[in-house]
């Protein structure tokens, strides 16, 4: 006889033994089961059942948790990417975002990361926007950048700019080595 | 319509940015240049893409650091083999390598993945403003520095002195005391003269 496969011949030769006597059910079906999901496996781990029903709940587990973990990766990589579309329009990502909520435009981050790279003159429009509404609005004066040559007590780092991260205060004096 | 076509087309280039670190604080522009290794500042960025540019740091010689930091700050190395633990103060080691206080800064604001060797050979530092030609040739844009770096008075011109709003003077009659003058002299060196 001709036979196809490894696997065929071996579930003959086992059908033999059954009728031979050695009732061993035929456990092909649900080994095939497993080695479907593990043929691009490395190793032992598509080849050798123990191992491969271990490597393929580990991978089904982690299948089913990252598909949380991938909304919140691409949501991360959605903001880091408006973040640098804003830098480029000297605005930051919380106001400008705050803003927009305030004034009910409803995109979300998801559309705002393809507009700020495949609609880069869409994208100014909606910052300028934000930059005159953000004016409008009453927090900017608690915050407002003081002008030079005015000495603050309160806020005085806080009023540097707009949420900007420049944490040495002004009286902090500098020394060179060189 | 050709031309909206070739503009898109320098959004993957890769560009040479010059920082200039005089009198800037090295940690905080550290954290800066480390982002434009990477690419952090565009739009198309992630972390699989290669979209990082590189960077071009001079003056490297001048940076600044505040308080006691010159003295106190140390930067350990461990060779791996028995005794080779070293700590170096950061004057010592300016001293010795004016370079190696900013790149030592920007591989440590980078993480530590697999791609930090290479985008650390993007960067390139030297200590005054002697670059390279063919490195200065490929520079196109300028990283804004992270402090004002504010004016010394002898580098204030006669014109804005005289042009800074005063808002009074005292008058010609009014006496103002030489204060080296009036200095307390030394009444037991005096008496052993």
């Amino acid at each position: 006889m001709v036979f196809l496969s490894r696997q065929v011949y071996g579930r003959l030769h086992r059908l033999r033994k059954m009728h031979e006597g050695i009732t061993h059910p035929d456990r092909t079906n649900k080994k095939n089961f497993i080695f479907r999901m593990t043929w691009h496996f490395y190793g032992r781990r598509r080849n050798c059942y123990t191992i491969a029903i271990r490597a393929a709940q580990k991978m089904l587990q982690r299948a089913s948790k990252n598909r949380h973990q991938k909304k919140i990766n691409m949501k991360a990589l959605w903001v880091q990417r408006i973040t640098a579309a804003l830098q480029e329009h000297q605005f930051e990502y919380t106001p400008f975002m705050s803003v927009l909520s305030e004034a009910d435009v409803q995109l979300n981050r998801k559309v705002l990361h393809d507009i700020c790279i495949y609609e880069p003159r869409t994208f100014q429009s909606l910052v300028e926007f934000a930059k005159q509404r953000y004016n409008e609005m009453g927090l900017y004066d608690a915050v407002a950048p003081v002008p030079p040559g005015i000495m603050t007590r309160s806020m005085s780092w806080y009023k540097k700019g707009l949420f900007t991260g420049s944490a040495l205060p002004d009286w902090c004096v500098l020394y060179i080595w060189s | 319509m050709a031309h909206n076509r070739v503009v898109q087309w320098s959004t993957m280039s890769r560009i040479w940015w010059l920082y200039d670190a005089k009198y800037q604080c090295p940690f905080r522009s550290a954290r800066i240049i480390a982002g434009y290794l990477q690419g952090q500042h565009k739009p198309i960025y992630h972390a699989l893409s290669d979209v990082g540019d590189h960077v071009v740091v001079i003056n490297s010689r001048h940076i600044a650091m505040r308080e006691e930091l010159w003295r106190t700050f140390t930067f350990s190395y461990h060779t791996g083999y028995a005794k080779g633990f070293s700590r170096t103060p950061a004057w010592r080691l300016h001293s010795m390598e004016p370079t190696m206080m900013i790149e030592k800064a920007v591989y440590s604001n980078m993480p530590g993945f697999l791609l930090r060797r290479k985008y650390m050979r993007r960067l390139h530092i030297y200590p005054d403003e002697e670059v390279p030609p063919e490195i200065i040739g490929n520079v196109c844009d300028q990283i804004q520095q992270i402090q004002k770096v504010p004016k010394r008075l002898d580098e204030y011109t006669a014109e804005e002195i005289q042009a800074f709003p005063k808002l009074f003077d005292w008058s010609e009659e009014y006496v103002i005391e030489n204060i080296s003058a009036d200095k307390p002299k030394d009444t037991v060196k005096a008496a052993k003269k």
